[in-house]
C-alpha cells in the first residue's frame, strides 16, 4: 500500500483504472456500512416497541383468561384480544392428570395450565403461564 | 485551466487522473454520500421515530407492569368497580388499597411538557409518572358473560415526531 503511494506521488501519470474502481469499491462498501448502520438503528426500535407491545397484549390476555369462566374443552378464542399489527399469539391449554403432570387431552379434573405465548416478526416475544380452576 | 477544459484534457489523456486529483474525488464523493444520507434521514424523520419507538417502549412496559401488580391488590369495594362505562383517565382508578396513607390510584394529568398528558400513580407515598406523551386515555371495568370484572385501559402515547401506538391493557383485581 504504501509502495503504491509512493509510486502514485512519483508518477505523474496518475492512477489507472483499476486503482479508480478500487477506491470506488471502498466508496460504496463504506455507503452500505453507513446506510445499514443507519437502518439497523430504525429496526431495532420498530423490534423494540413490537416486544413492549407484545408483552402488554400477553398481560392482558392472560387477565382476561384468567377472569374468563372456566372452559372444559382448553377453548378460549371468544375471550381473545384484538391483537396490534405485527402480533402474534399462540394460546395452549394442558389438564392435570391428578397424578403427576399435565397432559395434553381434556379430562374432567377441573384443572389447567394455559399458556399464552406472544411473538411478533416470527419470533416469540414473551409465554406467561398459569393455573386455572373449575369453580 | 477551465474544468471543462481539464475535463476535456483527462478525458484524452489515457494517463488518467493523478492521486490528488482521485483523492479530491474521493472526498467530494464522501461529502455528497454524508449528505444524500442525511438528507434522507433527515426527510423520513427517521431518528426521531427511532426515538419515538423507543419512548412508546417504555412507556407501554411500565404501564403494562404497574397496572397489572396494583390492580391485582384492589380491593372488593375499591371506587374503579363501579366504573362500567368508558370514561377519560381524568377520571381517576381508585384502587382501594391504602399506600402511605391514601389510596392508590392511576389518573391522567395535563402537561406542557412531554405532553399532552401524562400517566400517573398516586397514593399516599408519591407520585409516580408512568407515562409521558399521552395523547388519549379512558378506561372501565368489564366482564365476559359468566366471568369476573377486569380493568380495561385505553391508551394512546403519541411522540413528538408523530409515532404513534393505541393499546388497550388489561388487569385483573383478584378480589373482585
Amino acid at each position: 500500500m504504501i509502495g503504491l503511494l509512493r509510486r502514485l506521488h512519483r508518477d505523474e501519470r496518475g492512477v489507472g483504472l483499476i486503482e479508480a474502481l478500487v477506491s470506488s469499491a471502498l466508496l460504496a462498501i463504506a455507503l452500505v456500512v453507513l446506510v445499514g448502520s443507519f437502518s439497523t438503528l430504525a429496526i431495532a426500535s420498530r423490534r423494540a416497541e413490537l416486544v413492549a407491545l407484545a408483552q402488554a397484549t400477553a398481560r392482558a390476555q392472560a387477565a382476561r383468561i384468567e377472569a374468563a369462566p372456566y372452559q372444559a374443552n382448553g377453548d378460549y378464542s371468544a375471550y381473545y384480544e384484538t391483537l396490534p399489527w405485527g402480533v402474534t399469539r399462540t394460546v395452549t391449554v394442558a389438564w392435570w392428570d391428578g397424578v403427576s403432570a399435565w397432559v395434553g387431552t381434556q379430562n374432567a379434573n377441573g384443572l389447567q395450565k394455559v399458556t399464552v405465548a406472544m411473538g411478533s416478526d416470527g419470533t416469540a416475544a414473551v409465554t406467561l403461564e398459569f393455573a386455572k380452576a373449575n369453580r | 485551466m477551465s474544468t471543462l477544459a481539464r475535463l476535456r484534457r483527462l478525458a484524452a489523456d489515457e494517463s488518467g487522473a493523478s492521486v490528488t486529483e482521485l483523492l479530491v474525488g474521493t472526498l467530494v464523493s464522501a461529502l455528497v454520500m454524508a449528505g444524500i444520507t442525511s438528507a434522507i434521514f433527515t426527510t423520513n424523520q427517521l431518528r426521531l421515530r427511532a426515538d419515538d419507538q423507543n419512548r412508546i417502549a417504555g412507556a407501554l412496559a411500565v404501564v403494562s407492569l404497574d397496572l397489572d401488580r396494583d390492580a391485582a391488590m384492589a380491593t372488593a369495594s375499591a371506587p374503579a368497580k363501579s366504573q362500567t362505562t368508558a370514561t377519560s383517565c381524568s377520571t381517576t382508578i381508585d384502587l382501594g388499597f391504602l399506600e402511605g396513607g391514601a389510596s392508590v390510584r392511576f389518573g391522567t394529568t395535563a402537561s406542557a411538557t412531554d405532553g399532552p398528558l401524562w400517566l400517573q400513580r398516586v397514593s399516599g407515598a408519591g407520585t409516580l409518572t408512568v407515562a409521558r406523551n399521552v395523547a388519549a386515555c379512558t378506561w372501565q371495568v368489564e366482564r365476559d358473560t359468566g366471568g369476573d370484572w377486569t380493568i380495561r385501559l385505553d391508551l394512546t402515547v403519541t411522540g413528538p415526531s408523530g409515532e404513534s401506538v393505541s393499546h388497550s391493557l388489561r388487569a385483573r383485581p383478584r378480589l373482585w
